[in-house]
């Protein structure tokens, strides 16, 4: 059985405990306090940036409540990105439609620009870079339109919605290298390699000892080629 | 396998099968010098037919006015876009004969105007070297026809390739004859043959 001055120990300890758990309860709500004194500020994004002068302006925005009746530009995004940085709390609300737009380059030379266009619904959107219109598409579920080249930035709508897109630089291509026999094969696939803008280079034998080259006597490597095309032609 | 296989031109004017042994010669030559796969037999492929873009080359000759229909030419321009090879041959060895006009003509039109080719072309180191250019033949050598020796062969080019090949020296009277005949000769006259098919199937 314990002792008296046992049981007053672990009293003390218990109270102690106590006491330590209701100061960090206190010290944890203290941080969480929200001011009463600050107001919420609802705009939408279309006038957004015409409130956040006045936002700034005032200490007593507590919090931004934006409804998405369009897409805001990059300034208003950074904007509301720093005013949550500095303790006003952003709340969005409203259903932007789903709408999304990547560019890509083709792998041929020519490489021409690939654009990627999910959502609109069935509704037409005006697909346009920094020059103007480039198309209009119907894209659904989904949509591919070829350009032969774009200025800028590649946009496309729906109504104050928008997606925008830069399409990565043209890469400069090297020549490819066909090795293959001398027959119909080899040749029909060198043309059209030249067709579809590439620099075909060849190495073909003709006889035992005899190859037909056009690309001089140095080694294959990548500073050279881009690819080894090798026409199996045994099979 | 892909076989190569000799396609000799069928068009709507004139006499295009005056050398009929020429594609049988053509092919002992190849055979006998390369390891290209070749057809023993070689076609007959008209020009405004679809089946030309099988062939990478094709030898046209004649002796008489050569005119191109319509489909023809519309044929032939897309033939030598798509990397195809025309080997026309002047069987009559003149000056400003009927064929030479008018194959020239319709070279013009369908091709554009035909230019001597350089000796250091590279049609004449394809496969053999050939370092003074066409190789000259025994009719120019004996004096028959106009009596001269035609010092080029002429051509159109597409990006550096050869679409066309134009030869007034006569090489379907040259390599018109029985591949078993060759043992006679002291040189076999139709190497050059071998550069026009290596520089079709190569280029």
């Amino acid at each position: 059985m314990r002792s008296r001055a046992e049981r007053r120990r672990v009293g003390e300890w218990v109270l102690r405990a106590a006491l330590f758990a209701v100061l960090l309860v206190a010290l944890w709500r203290s941080l969480q306090r929200t001011d009463t004194s600050r107001v919420a500020r609802t705009t939408s994004a279309t006038a957004f940036s015409k409130d956040l002068e006045r936002i700034v302006a005032s200490n007593a925005v507590g919090s931004v409540d934006l409804a998405t009746d369009a897409m805001p530009s990059r300034a208003d995004r950074d904007a509301l990105v720093a005013l949550r940085r500095n303790g006003v709390a952003v709340r969005w609300n409203g259903s932007p439609p789903p709408l999304a737009l990547e560019a890509t380059r083709a792998r041929e030379p020519e490489a021409r620009a690939r654009l990627h266009i999910i959502g609109g619904g069935a509704q037409v959107l005006a697909l346009v870079d920094s020059a103007g219109l480039l198309d209009s598409v119907r894209a659904g579920a989904g949509a591919t339109v070829d350009a032969a080249s774009i200025v800028g930035t590649v946009r496309v709508g729906a109504g104050t919605f928008a997606a925008t897109a830069h399409a990565p630089k043209q890469e400069t291509r090297r020549a490819v290298l066909v090795l293959g026999r001398a027959d119909w094969e080899t040749k029909f696939v060198m043309q059209a390699l030249s067709e579809a803008g590439w620099v075909v280079r060849a190495r073909i034998p003709a006889a035992p000892n005899v190859d037909v080259r056009d690309d001089g006597i140095l080694p294959i490597d990548t500073a050279r080629y881009d690819v080894v095309v090798a026409l199996d032609s045994s099979s | 396998m892909s076989d190569f296989v000799f396609a000799t031109a069928q068009y709507e004017s004139g006499d295009w099968d005056s050398a009929p042994l020429v594609p049988a010669n053509i092919i002992d030559t190849i055979a006998r010098y390369t390891s290209i796969d070749v057809a023993p037999s070689g076609v007959i492929v008209p020009l405004s037919s679809p089946s030309l873009f099988r062939y990478p080359l094709v030898y046209l000759t004649g002796h008489l006015p050569v005119r191109f229909g319509p489909s023809e030419r519309t044929n032939l321009q897309r033939y030598a876009e798509r990397g195809g090879l025309l080997f026309v041959d002047d069987h009559n060895h003149d000056i400003d004969g009927v064929f030479h006009k008018t194959a020239t003509e319709e070279i013009s039109r369908t091709f554009g105007v035909p230019k001597p080719l350089v000796k250091t072309h590279p049609i004449y180191k394809s496969f053999f070297h050939f370092e003074d250019g066409p190789p000259t033949t025994s009719h120019e050598l004996n004096g028959w026809g106009d009596n001269l020796v035609h010092k080029s062969l002429s051509g159109v080019e597409r990006d550096g390739r050869l679409v066309l090949l134009y030869s007034s020296k006569d090489y379907s009277s040259e390599w018109n004859y029985h591949p078993e005949n060759k043992r006679f000769l002291s040189v076999d006259n139709t190497k050059f043959a071998v550069n026009i098919v290596v520089y079709a199937l190569t280029r």
